[in-house]
Protein backbone atom coordinates (compact mmCIF):
# COMPACT_ATOMS: atom_id res chain seq x y z
CA UNK A 1 0.00 0.00 0.00
CA UNK A 2 0.87 3.78 -0.11
CA UNK A 3 4.33 4.22 1.76
CA UNK A 4 3.66 7.58 3.91
CA UNK A 5 7.23 8.42 3.42
CA UNK A 6 7.55 8.32 -0.20
CA UNK A 7 5.45 10.99 -2.00
CA UNK A 8 6.32 10.29 -6.02
CA UNK A 9 8.84 9.50 -8.18
CA UNK A 10 8.56 5.53 -7.01
CA UNK A 11 10.45 4.02 -9.80
CA UNK A 12 9.68 0.76 -10.91
CA UNK A 13 10.93 -1.95 -13.25
CA UNK A 14 9.66 -5.43 -15.26
CA UNK A 15 10.64 -7.07 -12.35
CA UNK A 16 10.43 -5.39 -9.11
CA UNK A 17 8.64 -2.26 -7.65
CA UNK A 18 10.54 -0.67 -4.45
CA UNK A 19 8.11 -1.65 -1.86
CA UNK A 20 6.22 -4.44 -3.33
CA UNK A 21 6.41 -8.16 -3.02
CA UNK A 22 6.35 -8.77 -7.16
CA UNK A 23 7.06 -6.56 -9.92
CA UNK A 24 4.57 -5.90 -13.02
CA UNK A 25 6.43 -9.48 -14.66
CA UNK A 26 4.44 -11.49 -12.05
CA UNK A 27 1.20 -9.84 -12.28
CA UNK A 28 1.79 -9.67 -16.16
CA UNK A 29 2.64 -13.43 -16.33
CA UNK A 30 -0.39 -13.93 -14.09
CA UNK A 31 -2.49 -12.20 -16.93
CA UNK A 32 -1.20 -14.17 -19.42
CA UNK A 33 -2.03 -17.06 -17.70
CA UNK A 34 -5.85 -16.27 -17.38
CA UNK A 35 -5.84 -15.09 -20.60
CA UNK A 36 -4.33 -18.59 -22.36
CA UNK A 37 -6.79 -20.52 -19.82
CA UNK A 38 -10.24 -18.80 -21.05
CA UNK A 39 -8.65 -19.93 -24.02
CA UNK A 40 -8.24 -23.39 -23.16
CA UNK A 41 -11.50 -23.40 -20.75
CA UNK A 42 -13.89 -20.02 -20.33
CA UNK A 43 -16.42 -22.11 -18.19
CA UNK A 44 -14.67 -21.58 -15.16
CA UNK A 45 -13.82 -17.48 -16.10
CA UNK A 46 -18.13 -17.37 -16.38
CA UNK A 47 -18.29 -18.98 -12.68
CA UNK A 48 -16.39 -15.56 -11.66
CA UNK A 49 -18.24 -13.33 -14.06
CA UNK A 50 -21.35 -14.67 -12.43
CA UNK A 51 -20.10 -13.61 -8.93
CA UNK A 52 -19.35 -10.43 -10.59
CA UNK A 53 -22.70 -9.37 -11.24
CA UNK A 54 -24.15 -10.12 -8.24
CA UNK A 55 -21.14 -7.72 -6.52
CA UNK A 56 -21.59 -4.85 -8.93
CA UNK A 57 -25.05 -4.92 -9.01
CA UNK A 58 -26.17 -3.49 -5.66
CA UNK A 59 -23.31 -0.45 -6.93
CA UNK A 60 -24.94 -0.08 -9.83
CA UNK A 61 -28.35 0.39 -8.09
CA UNK A 62 -27.02 3.04 -5.59
CA UNK A 63 -25.18 5.44 -8.84
CA UNK A 64 -27.76 4.69 -10.81
CA UNK A 65 -30.55 6.19 -8.33
CA UNK A 66 -30.15 9.81 -8.80
CA UNK A 67 -30.62 9.45 -12.30
CA UNK A 68 -33.79 7.20 -11.61
CA UNK A 69 -34.89 9.86 -9.65
CA UNK A 70 -34.03 12.36 -12.10
CA UNK A 71 -35.96 10.79 -14.87
CA UNK A 72 -38.73 10.22 -12.69
CA UNK A 73 -38.78 13.95 -11.44
CA UNK A 74 -38.68 15.08 -15.05
CA UNK A 75 -41.72 12.48 -16.23
CA UNK A 76 -43.66 14.06 -12.88
CA UNK A 77 -43.04 17.62 -14.18
CA UNK A 78 -44.15 16.73 -17.64
CA UNK A 79 -47.44 15.15 -16.53
CA UNK A 80 -48.47 17.80 -14.82
CA UNK A 81 -47.65 20.26 -17.46
CA UNK A 82 -49.67 17.73 -19.63
CA UNK A 83 -52.37 16.70 -17.19
CA UNK A 84 -55.41 18.27 -19.11
CA UNK A 85 -54.44 17.04 -22.40
CA UNK A 86 -53.49 13.93 -21.58
CA UNK A 87 -57.19 13.43 -19.92
CA UNK A 88 -58.87 14.43 -22.95
CA UNK A 89 -56.86 11.62 -24.97
CA UNK A 90 -56.96 8.81 -22.05
CA UNK A 91 -60.90 9.02 -22.41
CA UNK A 92 -60.96 9.11 -26.36
CA UNK A 93 -58.91 5.67 -25.18
CA UNK A 94 -60.99 4.32 -23.16
CA UNK A 95 -64.29 4.99 -25.62
CA UNK A 96 -62.00 3.32 -28.25
CA UNK A 97 -60.80 0.28 -25.86
CA UNK A 98 -64.41 -0.44 -24.69
CA UNK A 99 -65.34 -1.53 -28.32
CA UNK A 100 -62.18 -3.02 -28.65
CA UNK A 101 -62.81 -5.33 -25.53
CA UNK A 102 -65.87 -6.64 -26.85
CA UNK A 103 -64.59 -7.46 -30.49
CA UNK A 104 -61.42 -9.27 -28.28
CA UNK A 105 -63.91 -10.77 -26.12
CA UNK A 106 -65.99 -12.28 -29.45
CA UNK A 107 -62.63 -13.43 -31.08
CA UNK A 108 -61.19 -15.12 -27.68
CA UNK A 109 -64.55 -17.17 -27.68
CA UNK A 110 -63.97 -17.80 -31.30
CA UNK A 111 -60.16 -18.63 -30.73
CA UNK A 112 -60.46 -20.94 -28.09
CA UNK A 113 -63.43 -22.64 -29.91
CA UNK A 114 -61.96 -23.29 -32.88
CA UNK A 115 -58.87 -24.46 -30.71
CA UNK A 116 -61.27 -27.35 -29.34
CA UNK A 117 -62.12 -28.12 -32.57
CA UNK A 118 -58.49 -28.91 -33.64
CA UNK A 119 -57.14 -29.78 -30.31
CA UNK A 120 -54.37 -27.61 -30.39
CA UNK A 121 -52.06 -27.61 -27.70
CA UNK A 122 -52.02 -24.29 -25.69
CA UNK A 123 -48.34 -22.96 -25.61
CA UNK A 124 -48.86 -19.56 -24.00
CA UNK A 125 -45.64 -18.43 -22.03
CA UNK A 126 -46.14 -16.78 -18.80
CA UNK A 127 -43.87 -14.22 -17.74
CA UNK A 128 -41.52 -15.54 -14.64
CA UNK A 129 -40.26 -12.09 -13.58
CA UNK A 130 -40.07 -9.02 -13.69
CA UNK A 131 -37.00 -6.64 -14.13
CA UNK A 132 -35.33 -3.85 -13.94
CA UNK A 133 -31.63 -2.69 -16.20
CA UNK A 134 -29.47 -1.57 -14.24
CA UNK A 135 -26.13 -1.67 -15.84
CA UNK A 136 -25.18 -1.84 -19.98
CA UNK A 137 -21.99 -4.35 -19.18
CA UNK A 138 -20.75 -5.38 -22.62
CA UNK A 139 -17.71 -3.92 -24.31
CA UNK A 140 -16.82 -3.30 -27.72
CA UNK A 141 -17.54 -6.58 -28.72
CA UNK A 142 -20.34 -7.70 -26.43
CA UNK A 143 -23.60 -6.57 -26.29
CA UNK A 144 -25.26 -7.28 -23.13
CA UNK A 145 -26.89 -5.90 -20.28
CA UNK A 146 -27.47 -5.86 -16.09
CA UNK A 147 -30.76 -7.09 -14.99
CA UNK A 148 -31.77 -7.28 -11.43
CA UNK A 149 -32.92 -10.67 -10.98
CA UNK A 150 -30.84 -13.82 -10.37
CA UNK A 151 -31.41 -17.34 -9.14
CA UNK A 152 -33.12 -16.21 -6.02
CA UNK A 153 -35.98 -15.73 -8.53
CA UNK A 154 -35.93 -18.23 -10.59
CA UNK A 155 -33.89 -16.84 -13.35
CA UNK A 156 -31.32 -19.78 -15.03
CA UNK A 157 -29.41 -19.48 -18.01
CA UNK A 158 -30.76 -19.61 -21.24
CA UNK A 159 -34.38 -17.82 -20.43
CA UNK A 160 -35.94 -15.65 -22.80
CA UNK A 161 -35.50 -11.93 -22.19
CA UNK A 162 -38.65 -9.80 -23.67
CA UNK A 163 -40.03 -6.39 -23.39
CA UNK A 164 -43.27 -5.19 -24.07
CA UNK A 165 -42.48 -5.06 -28.15
CA UNK A 166 -40.56 -7.93 -28.43
CA UNK A 167 -37.46 -10.42 -28.06
CA UNK A 168 -34.65 -8.52 -25.93
CA UNK A 169 -32.20 -11.62 -25.66
CA UNK A 170 -31.25 -14.27 -23.62
CA UNK A 171 -30.05 -14.72 -19.70
CA UNK A 172 -26.01 -15.95 -20.03
CA UNK A 173 -24.96 -15.99 -16.86
CA UNK A 174 -27.39 -15.97 -13.87
CA UNK A 175 -25.84 -14.90 -10.58
CA UNK A 176 -27.69 -15.00 -7.20
CA UNK A 177 -29.86 -11.82 -7.36
CA UNK A 178 -28.49 -10.55 -11.18
CA UNK A 179 -28.33 -11.47 -14.40
CA UNK A 180 -26.41 -10.92 -17.86
CA UNK A 181 -28.71 -11.00 -21.04
CA UNK A 182 -26.94 -11.25 -24.22
CA UNK A 183 -29.12 -8.95 -26.01
CA UNK A 184 -30.40 -10.12 -29.82
CA UNK A 185 -27.55 -7.64 -31.55
CA UNK A 186 -24.80 -9.37 -30.21
CA UNK A 187 -22.55 -11.05 -33.15
CA UNK A 188 -22.62 -14.33 -31.09
CA UNK A 189 -26.39 -14.15 -30.55
CA UNK A 190 -28.58 -16.27 -33.40
CA UNK A 191 -32.56 -15.98 -33.03
CA UNK A 192 -34.96 -18.62 -35.60
CA UNK A 193 -37.74 -17.02 -37.03
CA UNK A 194 -40.29 -16.76 -39.03
CA UNK A 195 -41.36 -14.56 -41.44
CA UNK A 196 -45.44 -13.64 -40.65
CA UNK A 197 -46.28 -13.18 -44.13
CA UNK A 198 -45.10 -16.18 -45.43
CA UNK A 199 -44.48 -18.64 -42.56
CA UNK A 200 -40.46 -18.97 -44.10
CA UNK A 201 -38.20 -19.82 -41.56
CA UNK A 202 -34.74 -17.98 -41.43
CA UNK A 203 -32.37 -16.69 -38.71
CA UNK A 204 -32.16 -13.63 -37.41
CA UNK A 205 -27.80 -13.10 -36.61
CA UNK A 206 -26.59 -10.05 -34.54
CA UNK A 207 -24.05 -7.91 -35.80
CA UNK A 208 -23.13 -5.92 -32.93
CA UNK A 209 -24.68 -2.61 -34.05
CA UNK A 210 -28.38 -1.83 -33.88
CA UNK A 211 -29.40 -3.61 -37.13
CA UNK A 212 -29.42 -7.39 -37.79
CA UNK A 213 -29.13 -9.95 -40.63
CA UNK A 214 -31.64 -12.12 -41.63
CA UNK A 215 -29.71 -15.59 -43.04
CA UNK A 216 -30.55 -18.76 -43.85
CA UNK A 217 -34.02 -17.83 -46.00
CA UNK A 218 -35.22 -21.05 -47.77
CA UNK A 219 -34.97 -21.33 -51.51
CA UNK A 220 -37.32 -19.14 -53.29
CA UNK A 221 -38.15 -17.54 -50.11
CA UNK A 222 -38.51 -13.97 -50.38
CA UNK A 223 -38.72 -10.81 -47.71
CA UNK A 224 -39.59 -7.22 -48.42
CA UNK A 225 -39.01 -4.04 -46.69
CA UNK A 226 -41.63 -4.07 -43.39
CA UNK A 227 -42.31 -7.57 -43.02
CA UNK A 228 -42.76 -8.59 -39.58
CA UNK A 229 -40.20 -11.78 -37.92
CA UNK A 230 -41.51 -13.78 -35.02
CA UNK A 231 -39.65 -16.81 -33.04
CA UNK A 232 -40.33 -19.76 -35.33
CA UNK A 233 -39.65 -22.07 -32.05
CA UNK A 234 -37.40 -23.81 -33.80
CA UNK A 235 -33.63 -24.59 -31.86
CA UNK A 236 -36.23 -25.24 -28.26
CA UNK A 237 -34.25 -21.65 -27.44
CA UNK A 238 -37.47 -18.85 -28.24
CA UNK A 239 -40.88 -19.92 -27.61
CA UNK A 240 -42.66 -19.56 -30.67
CA UNK A 241 -44.94 -16.42 -32.45
CA UNK A 242 -42.88 -13.90 -29.86
CA UNK A 243 -42.18 -10.54 -32.61
CA UNK A 244 -38.36 -10.29 -32.85
CA UNK A 245 -37.53 -7.33 -35.70
CA UNK A 246 -38.57 -5.84 -38.60
CA UNK A 247 -37.03 -5.74 -42.04
CA UNK A 248 -35.69 -2.62 -42.91
CA UNK A 249 -33.62 -3.13 -46.17
CA UNK A 250 -33.04 -5.52 -49.05
CA UNK A 251 -30.28 -5.05 -51.19
CA UNK A 252 -27.83 -7.35 -53.03
CA UNK A 253 -28.99 -10.69 -51.02
CA UNK A 254 -28.29 -8.94 -48.07
CA UNK A 255 -31.50 -8.44 -45.78
CA UNK A 256 -31.12 -6.20 -43.02
CA UNK A 257 -33.50 -6.22 -40.08
CA UNK A 258 -34.15 -3.77 -36.81
CA UNK A 259 -35.32 -5.10 -33.60
CA UNK A 260 -38.65 -4.01 -32.62
CA UNK A 261 -37.85 -4.60 -28.66
CA UNK A 262 -36.51 -0.98 -27.48
CA UNK A 263 -33.13 -2.68 -27.16
CA UNK A 264 -31.15 1.03 -27.07
CA UNK A 265 -33.25 2.15 -24.42
CA UNK A 266 -34.12 -0.74 -21.79
CA UNK A 267 -35.63 0.12 -18.72
CA UNK A 268 -38.12 -3.16 -17.32
CA UNK A 269 -38.31 -6.48 -19.32
CA UNK A 270 -39.56 -9.45 -18.35
CA UNK A 271 -38.10 -13.08 -18.06
CA UNK A 272 -40.19 -15.98 -20.05
CA UNK A 273 -41.11 -19.10 -17.93
CA UNK A 274 -39.73 -21.00 -20.97
CA UNK A 275 -39.92 -24.77 -21.13
CA UNK A 276 -38.80 -26.04 -24.21
CA UNK A 277 -39.99 -29.66 -23.53
CA UNK A 278 -43.53 -27.91 -23.74
CA UNK A 279 -43.09 -27.20 -27.18
CA UNK A 280 -44.82 -28.94 -30.00
CA UNK A 281 -43.12 -31.68 -31.35
CA UNK A 282 -43.99 -30.75 -34.68
CA UNK A 283 -42.50 -27.59 -34.29
CA UNK A 284 -38.86 -29.29 -33.43
CA UNK A 285 -39.20 -31.54 -36.96
CA UNK A 286 -40.39 -28.59 -38.74
CA UNK A 287 -37.48 -28.23 -41.07
CA UNK A 288 -38.40 -30.00 -44.15
CA UNK A 289 -36.02 -30.20 -47.41
CA UNK A 290 -37.35 -26.81 -48.49
CA UNK A 291 -36.58 -25.04 -45.51
CA UNK A 292 -33.16 -26.00 -45.31
CA UNK A 293 -30.60 -23.19 -45.57
CA UNK A 294 -29.18 -22.43 -48.44
CA UNK A 295 -26.88 -19.37 -47.63
CA UNK A 296 -23.43 -20.48 -45.95
CA UNK A 297 -22.46 -17.10 -45.42
CA UNK A 298 -20.99 -16.97 -41.33
CA UNK A 299 -20.48 -14.03 -39.31
CA UNK A 300 -17.23 -13.37 -37.86
CA UNK A 301 -16.45 -14.92 -34.48
CA UNK A 302 -19.32 -17.27 -34.48
CA UNK A 303 -19.94 -18.78 -30.71
CA UNK A 304 -22.11 -19.93 -28.41
CA UNK A 305 -24.94 -18.66 -30.24
CA UNK A 306 -28.48 -16.94 -28.62
CA UNK B 1 -0.26 4.45 19.88
CA UNK B 2 -3.75 6.82 18.78
CA UNK B 3 -1.41 9.08 16.54
CA UNK B 4 -0.09 6.27 14.77
CA UNK B 5 -3.57 4.67 13.94
CA UNK B 6 -4.58 7.51 12.87
CA UNK B 7 -2.02 7.95 10.32
CA UNK B 8 -2.49 3.79 9.23
CA UNK B 9 -6.28 4.95 8.40
CA UNK B 10 -5.52 8.18 6.77
CA UNK B 11 -2.74 6.36 4.73
CA UNK B 12 -5.46 3.76 4.18
CA UNK B 13 -8.37 6.19 2.92
CA UNK B 14 -5.32 8.22 0.53
CA UNK B 15 -4.44 5.14 -1.38
CA UNK B 16 -7.96 3.61 -1.61
CA UNK B 17 -9.27 7.16 -2.38
CA UNK B 18 -8.50 7.29 -6.34
CA UNK B 19 -8.84 3.80 -6.66
CA UNK B 20 -12.66 3.88 -5.29
CA UNK B 21 -13.80 6.82 -7.67
CA UNK B 22 -12.21 5.06 -10.85
CA UNK B 23 -14.50 2.13 -10.02
CA UNK B 24 -17.29 4.66 -9.08
CA UNK B 25 -16.42 6.03 -12.77
CA UNK B 26 -16.21 2.67 -14.48
CA UNK B 27 -19.81 1.89 -12.82
CA UNK B 28 -20.99 5.00 -13.67
CA UNK B 29 -20.15 4.53 -17.24
CA UNK B 30 -21.99 1.60 -17.25
CA UNK B 31 -25.44 2.82 -16.08
CA UNK B 32 -28.27 2.57 -18.24
CA UNK B 33 -28.74 6.33 -19.38
CA UNK B 34 -31.51 5.74 -21.73
CA UNK B 35 -28.95 6.81 -24.38
CA UNK B 36 -28.51 3.64 -25.55
CA UNK B 37 -27.06 0.15 -25.18
CA UNK B 38 -24.76 1.13 -28.01
CA UNK B 39 -22.61 3.43 -25.31
CA UNK B 40 -20.72 0.02 -25.82
CA UNK B 41 -18.20 2.59 -26.66
CA UNK B 42 -17.87 3.86 -23.53
CA UNK B 43 -14.43 5.44 -22.36
CA UNK B 44 -12.00 3.15 -20.85
CA UNK B 45 -11.52 4.84 -17.46
CA UNK B 46 -8.74 2.19 -16.13
CA UNK B 47 -6.88 3.11 -18.71
CA UNK B 48 -7.31 6.68 -17.92
CA UNK B 49 -6.63 6.48 -14.35
CA UNK B 50 -3.51 4.25 -14.69
CA UNK B 51 -1.93 6.64 -17.50
CA UNK B 52 -3.08 9.90 -14.96
CA UNK B 53 -1.58 8.16 -11.97
CA UNK B 54 1.56 6.49 -13.32
CA UNK B 55 2.68 9.77 -14.33
CA UNK B 56 1.42 12.10 -11.55
CA UNK B 57 1.11 9.59 -8.50
CA UNK B 58 3.28 6.32 -9.20
CA UNK B 59 2.94 5.52 -5.46
CA UNK B 60 -1.14 4.84 -5.94
CA UNK B 61 -0.97 2.63 -8.44
CA UNK B 62 1.03 -0.06 -7.31
CA UNK B 63 0.96 -2.98 -9.99
CA UNK B 64 -0.87 -5.43 -8.20
CA UNK B 65 -3.55 -2.60 -8.14
CA UNK B 66 -3.16 -2.60 -12.12
CA UNK B 67 -3.64 -5.83 -12.34
CA UNK B 68 -7.12 -6.02 -10.33
CA UNK B 69 -8.39 -3.00 -11.96
CA UNK B 70 -7.58 -4.83 -15.30
CA UNK B 71 -9.72 -7.91 -13.93
CA UNK B 72 -12.82 -5.75 -12.86
CA UNK B 73 -12.82 -4.55 -16.21
CA UNK B 74 -12.81 -7.82 -17.39
CA UNK B 75 -15.51 -8.88 -15.24
CA UNK B 76 -17.55 -5.60 -16.34
CA UNK B 77 -17.49 -5.91 -20.13
CA UNK B 78 -17.14 -9.64 -20.34
CA UNK B 79 -13.67 -9.63 -22.08
CA UNK B 80 -11.10 -12.42 -21.85
CA UNK B 81 -10.09 -12.72 -18.41
CA UNK B 82 -7.26 -11.33 -18.16
CA UNK B 83 -6.87 -9.11 -21.60
CA UNK B 84 -7.23 -5.83 -19.87
CA UNK B 85 -4.61 -6.64 -17.01
CA UNK B 86 -1.88 -7.25 -19.82
CA UNK B 87 -3.18 -4.16 -21.32
CA UNK B 88 -2.65 -2.09 -18.34
CA UNK B 89 -0.07 -3.61 -16.88
CA UNK B 90 2.00 -2.76 -20.05
CA UNK B 91 1.18 0.67 -20.20
CA UNK B 92 1.90 1.05 -16.66
CA UNK B 93 5.79 -0.22 -16.92
CA UNK B 94 5.82 1.68 -20.51
CA UNK B 95 4.77 4.82 -18.58
CA UNK B 96 6.83 4.30 -15.48
CA UNK B 97 10.15 5.94 -16.27
CA UNK B 98 8.87 8.28 -18.73
CA UNK B 99 7.68 10.85 -16.39
CA UNK B 100 9.75 13.34 -17.24
CA UNK B 101 8.16 14.02 -20.41
CA UNK B 102 4.65 14.86 -18.83
CA UNK B 103 5.33 15.58 -15.38
CA UNK B 104 5.14 20.21 -15.30
CA UNK B 105 4.36 20.27 -18.95
CA UNK B 106 0.95 22.02 -20.50
CA UNK B 107 -1.72 19.82 -20.04
CA UNK B 108 -1.88 19.37 -23.92
CA UNK B 109 1.07 17.36 -23.35
CA UNK B 110 -0.46 14.85 -21.50
CA UNK B 111 -3.42 15.06 -23.47
CA UNK B 112 -1.61 13.77 -26.81
CA UNK B 113 0.73 11.56 -24.96
CA UNK B 114 -2.98 9.54 -23.70
CA UNK B 115 -3.92 9.79 -27.29
CA UNK B 116 -0.36 8.09 -28.11
CA UNK B 117 -0.91 5.12 -25.28
CA UNK B 118 -4.68 5.09 -26.88
CA UNK B 119 -3.44 4.38 -30.10
CA UNK B 120 -1.03 1.81 -28.93
CA UNK B 121 -3.98 0.12 -26.62
CA UNK B 122 -5.95 -0.34 -29.30
CA UNK B 123 -4.00 -1.87 -31.92
CA UNK B 124 -2.53 -4.43 -28.47
CA UNK B 125 -6.74 -4.71 -27.60
CA UNK B 126 -7.91 -5.35 -31.43
CA UNK B 127 -4.53 -8.43 -31.65
CA UNK B 128 -5.15 -9.99 -28.03
CA UNK B 129 -9.37 -10.36 -29.02
CA UNK B 130 -8.53 -11.59 -32.28
CA UNK B 131 -6.19 -13.88 -30.45
CA UNK B 132 -8.98 -15.52 -27.90
CA UNK B 133 -11.68 -15.43 -30.87
CA UNK B 134 -9.76 -17.15 -32.99
CA UNK B 135 -11.03 -14.55 -36.24
CA UNK B 136 -10.12 -11.31 -37.59
CA UNK B 137 -12.42 -8.89 -35.35
CA UNK B 138 -13.70 -5.68 -36.98
CA UNK B 139 -11.17 -2.51 -35.52
CA UNK B 140 -14.01 -0.10 -35.68
CA UNK B 141 -15.47 -0.59 -32.46
CA UNK B 142 -12.05 -0.14 -30.21
CA UNK B 143 -11.38 2.58 -32.56
CA UNK B 144 -14.79 4.17 -31.27
CA UNK B 145 -13.75 3.53 -28.15
CA UNK B 146 -10.42 4.88 -28.37
CA UNK B 147 -11.79 8.00 -29.54
CA UNK B 148 -14.62 7.88 -26.51
CA UNK B 149 -11.68 7.69 -23.99
CA UNK B 150 -9.29 10.28 -25.89
CA UNK B 151 -12.54 12.65 -26.04
CA UNK B 152 -13.61 12.28 -22.20
CA UNK B 153 -9.99 12.64 -20.61
CA UNK B 154 -10.10 16.33 -19.98
CA UNK B 155 -12.96 15.65 -17.76
CA UNK B 156 -11.51 12.51 -16.25
CA UNK B 157 -8.19 13.71 -15.81
CA UNK B 158 -10.27 16.64 -14.25
CA UNK B 159 -11.49 14.28 -11.85
CA UNK B 160 -8.10 13.26 -11.02
CA UNK B 161 -6.29 16.03 -10.34
CA UNK B 162 -9.08 17.33 -8.50
CA UNK B 163 -8.25 14.67 -6.31
CA UNK B 164 -4.32 14.60 -6.30
CA UNK B 165 -4.98 18.43 -4.88
CA UNK B 166 -7.02 16.76 -2.13
CA UNK B 167 -4.49 14.36 -1.38
CA UNK B 168 -1.86 16.52 -1.19
CA UNK B 169 -3.44 18.53 1.34
CA UNK B 170 -4.04 15.49 3.72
Amino acid sequence: MLNPSRKGGARASLFKQSGQPFGAGFYLLLSIVLFASGLIDARSVNQVRRGAGDIIAPALDVLGAPIDWAARTGLWFDHVVNVFEENDRLRQDIKHLRDWRTKANELELENRRLRELLSVVDFSVPTLVSARVIGVVGGPYVRSVLINVGHMDGVRDGLPVVDEKGVVGRAILSGRHATRVLLISDLNSRVPVRVERTGDNAIVVGLNEYLMSLMFLPVGGTVQVGDRLLTSGHGRAFPPDVPVARVVSVEDGQVLVEPLADIERLDFVRVIDFDASLLEPQIEDGLDSSDRPVNSDRPTNSGGGN
Amino acid sequence: MVGQAETRTSVGIKFWFPVLVALALILIFRLPMRTGTYAAFMPFVSLAFVYYWVLYGRQYVPFWLVFFLGLFEDMVTLGPAGLNSIILLAVAVGLTNQRRFFVNRPFFVGWAGFAIVCIGVTILRWLLESVYASDFLAVAPLASQAVMTVLFFPVLGWVFGWMRKRLRRY
